[in-house]
């Protein structure tokens, strides 16, 4: 059973098409998450799915219910949908408890959901306050509470946490999931950011110029992406120039065992090759033979560094190493590849 | 495949959002056509009468000796009172918002108070206290001590929610203070200082009270005359059209001048931190006495005097009574119906960009600037030949304010309507309520007090308005400002004087709670 399907929806702003032909399909219980740059379409997506724009093509169904077709529509308010937008959005004039409460019956606020709400984002005694006296983060809580609270077929977010600090996101990002999950909300969110797509979602759906080029878990889009501009999006990536030769290619690295990313063997020819940054390896041996990189500069992240390397014919390449290690730059040093290397048959690069 | 279910409830057929179609606010667009066509009203009437005149006639009029210097004299009229204004209101502004002297709190209660005076009572306070005072220089200084509230009320309001730290950028960056007012402050308070020098331009090219009883004859006086007179309705509408032109020259200017600004909207408050002045704090006092003595003091104490000689007689306390219930009816009735019609522009030009919603709110300045008389006269014209029944109505008097005033309002509401963006309204519909709950719920109370603001800014100034009120009213009905007028003309100060006293005391409340929410009238027109 899916909570939210999509056929074929098609939606354009003047000569833009800003949606393209879109399927999706969203699982109860599950979180998808919707990645894109900027300007994909994304959010115009999400407002599609509330009811705030029409397509105009296609077919919406929320719940089993279609809800938007050539021949009904259903208004916002009908949809059973929770939102919450980019800057939280609370209404300026109520206090938390009765922003919480705005979309619940009278019955429901006296059974006591404003409190299970508020104490699902962990401010369960904010009731009281006023939205201004609260932080931002704060605030972006509230309005996780107030679009749970009226239990919603499908919870919209629309890039929730950009506007929140680094240090402060990862935390109220994972309280929101928690909340999400223990209230067994569907949810789609909308968001730029990879890391933050990869780490809150059952499933990923990577959006391009309108039109949704993946659907996949978070493992399988990282390690399996489509095409290689997916690929450079959902996180670092090392990419060659080769040609292959049953299933393997030549490379400065040595040879290099490839497959497409459906598990297939690549035509014999010239293609390009993915590596992840994690795939590389340098091993300890310096006696001269395997020196196939030079460490051309390095990215400390505390948790792990990026060595950016310069192989030794010329081409750029990175690899992830771990917080100890200490080679210097300019450094000779010998690389070698983990795993399989994903080919891919157009010759764009990104 | 999807399979179709049954939709709960009745079926749900598409309103507002057409399949496959951009949105497009067409029930406001139509609303607001009602409004924009009732403010155009006098340009029909100006068309029709000047086709029946014929062209010789009107070019006869223009090029008669006495109409180019009439122009020169008002827009010269203009011109100066519009730059004393912005001057002293800008500075005014400044000192009450941005700086510390003694006596700052009280000066930001009495400085907007003008406002209440309509410019026919300075006008006779002045004169009732100097007789004699007379010609261009006069009108100027009462013209100015009457209008630079315009300027000083959004410049104040740019001015206390203007982010300090700009100002502490700029510093940084190695700007000094001359440097930051003219490169940062100046521009920033551009559109604020450019809509309040457009009032008081077009305030100053269709006043008649003052320069009447300071005997200037200005454009707006020689329509007047002319069709006092009673023969010569051509001039009138040819002098007329001529307003119509300087007035669209003005609000074009505006726009010009406002430049690219959007409403620059600070999202983190702070509390604005007041320059020390030093050994300027002196000379800043001096300045803002003398403005309060020569705007307030002066007038409010020449009509202290002829009201006590006057009570030392007889006050006519039934006939004040009576003339006030009109004032209060006529200018409730007035604001009541201008809000209304200024509703869906105001939201409109809020919510929506492009050429329609622009067009259209800029076509609701057009009548702003013509005499009260002319719009009187036009509104005469349509009700005894369309709408016999309205004629000399009470009705009729609040169409001829809301042609008149409808620009204030829609100014104001459109700062109101920004106070209730688009986001929270969707939000609250995901939530489940219908529009009409949405709103009652949020709408109405974001944007609620900005509204009543334009309601009271109108109120005020129907209050206020004379040559309109004397054409249109029900002929039974008096209000303060027609009582006052009727005793102005036969000199006699203390009897008038009463009326001039009961219609400033009443006009100051609304200002005061106006000049105390400037906030709501921000970057409004006003």
């Amino acid at each position: 059973m899916s909570d939210v399907t999509l056929r074929e929806v098609s939606k354009s702003f003047g000569s833009h098409v800003a949606v393209d032909r879109v399927d999706l399909d969203v699982r109860s219980g599950t979180t998808t998450a919707v990645l894109g740059p900027s300007g994909c379409g994304k959010t115009t997506l999400l407002r599609l799915i509330a009811g705030f724009e029409r397509p105009e093509a296609g077919n919406i169904a929320l719940d089993g219910l279609v809800v938007d077709s050539p021949e009904r529509w259903t208004p916002p308010e009908r949809r059973r949908i929770g939102i919450v937008p980019q800057e939280g959005a609370l209404f300026p004039h109520l206090n938390v408890a009765r922003n919480v409460g705005y979309g619940l019956g009278r019955m429901q606020r006296r059974r006591g959901r404003v409190d299970e709400a508020l104490s699902l984002v962990g401010l369960a005694d904010s009731g009281s306050r006023m939205p201004h006296e609260l932080s931002g983060g704060q605030q972006q809580r509230v309005a996780v509470a107030r679009a749970l609270a009226p239990r919603p077929a499908v919870v919209l977010l629309d890039e929730p946490f950009s506007a929140l600090d680094a240090p402060l996101r990862a935390g109220i990002r994972a309280d929101v999931v928690r909340a999400l999950r223990t209230d067994g909300a569907t949810a789609i969110l909308v968001t730029h950011d990879q890391a933050e797509a990869l780490s809150v979602a059952d499933t990923v759906a990577v959006m391009r110029e309108g039109t949704i080029v993946q659907v996949a878990t978070p493992t399988a889009l990282y390690r399996r992406p489509s095409d290689i501009q997916v690929a450079c999006f959902v996180g670092d990536a090392v990419v060659l120039d080769v040609a292959i030769s049953d299933g393997v290619a030549s490379t400065a690295l040595g040879p290099l065992t490839v497959r497409r990313s459906d598990g297939t063997v690549p035509p014999n020819g010239t293609a390009q090759v993915m590596l992840r940054p994690e795939q590389l390896v340098l091993t300890a041996d310096t006696s001269g033979n395997t020196t196939n990189a030079t460490i051309v500069g390095r990215d400390y992240y505390g948790h792990d560094a990026l060595l950016r390397l310069r192989l030794s014919d010329g081409t750029s390449a990175c690899a992830r190493v771990g917080p100890a290690s200490d080679k210097p730059v300019d450094a000779q040093v010998a690389v070698s590849v983990l795993g399989e290397a994903m080919a891919f048959d157009s010759p764009p690069t990104c | 495949m999807l399979h179709i279910h049954r939709l709960p409830g009745r079926r749900l057929r598409a309103r507002g959002l057409r399949r496959g179609h951009p949105r497009r606010p067409r029930g406001l667009i139509a609303l607001s056509l009602l409004g924009t066509t009732i403010a155009a009203t006098p340009l029909v009437y100006l068309v029709v009468r000047a086709r029946e005149a014929g062209w010789s006639a009107a070019v006869e009029t223009l090029a008669h000796p006495t109409t180019l210097p009439l122009l020169a004299r008002s827009l010269g009229l203009a011109t100066v009172v519009t730059v004393a204004s912005v001057f002293i209101g800008a500075a005014a502004a400044w000192l009450v918002v941005g700086a510390r002297f003694p006596g700052r709190g009280l000066f930001a209660v009495v400085a907007p108070l003008p406002l209440a005076v309509p410019s026919y009572v300075a006008a006779y306070a002045w004169v009732s206290a100097f007789p004699g005072m007379e010609g261009f220089w006069a009108a100027a200084l009462v013209l100015t001590l009457c209008c630079y509230p315009y300027v000083y009320l959004p410049v104040a309001a740019a001015l206390a929610r203007a982010d300090p730290g700009i100002d502490e950028v700029s510093r940084s960056l190695g700007a000094g203070g001359w440097r930051t007012f003219t490169r940062l402050k100046l521009p920033y308070l551009r559109p604020a200082i450019a809509s309040g020098a457009l009032l008081v331009s077009l305030y100053v090219v269709s006043d008649f009270g003052a320069v009447s009883v300071l005997r200037v004859t200005t454009f707006t006086r020689a329509i007047f005359t002319s069709l006092d007179l009673g023969f010569d309705r051509v001039t009138a509408v040819v002098l007329s059209t001529v307003l119509i032109a300087v007035t669209t020259v003005l609000v074009l200017g505006e726009t010009l001048i406002r430049g690219r600004h959007h409403n620059g909207l600070t999202p983190v408050q702070r509390n604005v931190r007041r320059a020390r002045l030093g050994s300027g704090a002196v000379p800043a006092g001096m300045f803002m006495i003398t403005l309060v003595t020569l705007a307030v003091a002066i007038p409010a104490a020449s009509i202290g005097y002829w009201t006590v000689r006057g009570a030392a007689r007889s006050v006519p306390w039934p006939d004040i009574v009576e003339a006030a219930r009109g004032s209060l009816l006529v200018s409730a009735a007035g604001a009541g119906l201008t809000v209304l019609l200024a509703l869906p522009i105001g939201v409109l030009a809020a919510r929506h960009r492009g050429t329609l919603p622009t067009l259209l709110e800029r076509v609701t300045w057009m009548s702003h600037a013509l005499p009260g008389v002319v719009v009187g006269l036009s509104l005469v014209f349509l009700s005894v030949n369309v709408v016999y029944p309205l004629y000399q109505s009470t009705s009729m008097l609040a169409v001829g304010y809301a042609v008149l005033f409808l620009p204030l309002a829609v100014g104001a509401i459109r700062v109101a309507a920004s106070h209730s963006p688009l986001i929270l309204e969707e939000t609250a519909r995901a939530l489940g309520k219908r529009p009409s709950a949405v709103f009652a719920t949020v709408t109405l109370p974001l944007a609620g007090p900005g509204v009543a603001a334009a309601a009271l800014l109108v109120f005020l100034t129907c209050m206020k308005e004379l040559p309109a009120t004397l054409l249109l009213r029900p002929t039974e009905l008096d209000t303060l400002a027609t009582s006052l007028w009727s005793q102005t003309t036969v000199a006699a100060y203390a009897s008038a004087a009463p009326f001039a006293a009961a219609l400033v005391l009443l006009a100051a409340v609304p200002t005061y709670v106006l000049s105390r929410h400037i906030g709501a009238l921000d970057n409004a027109g006003l």
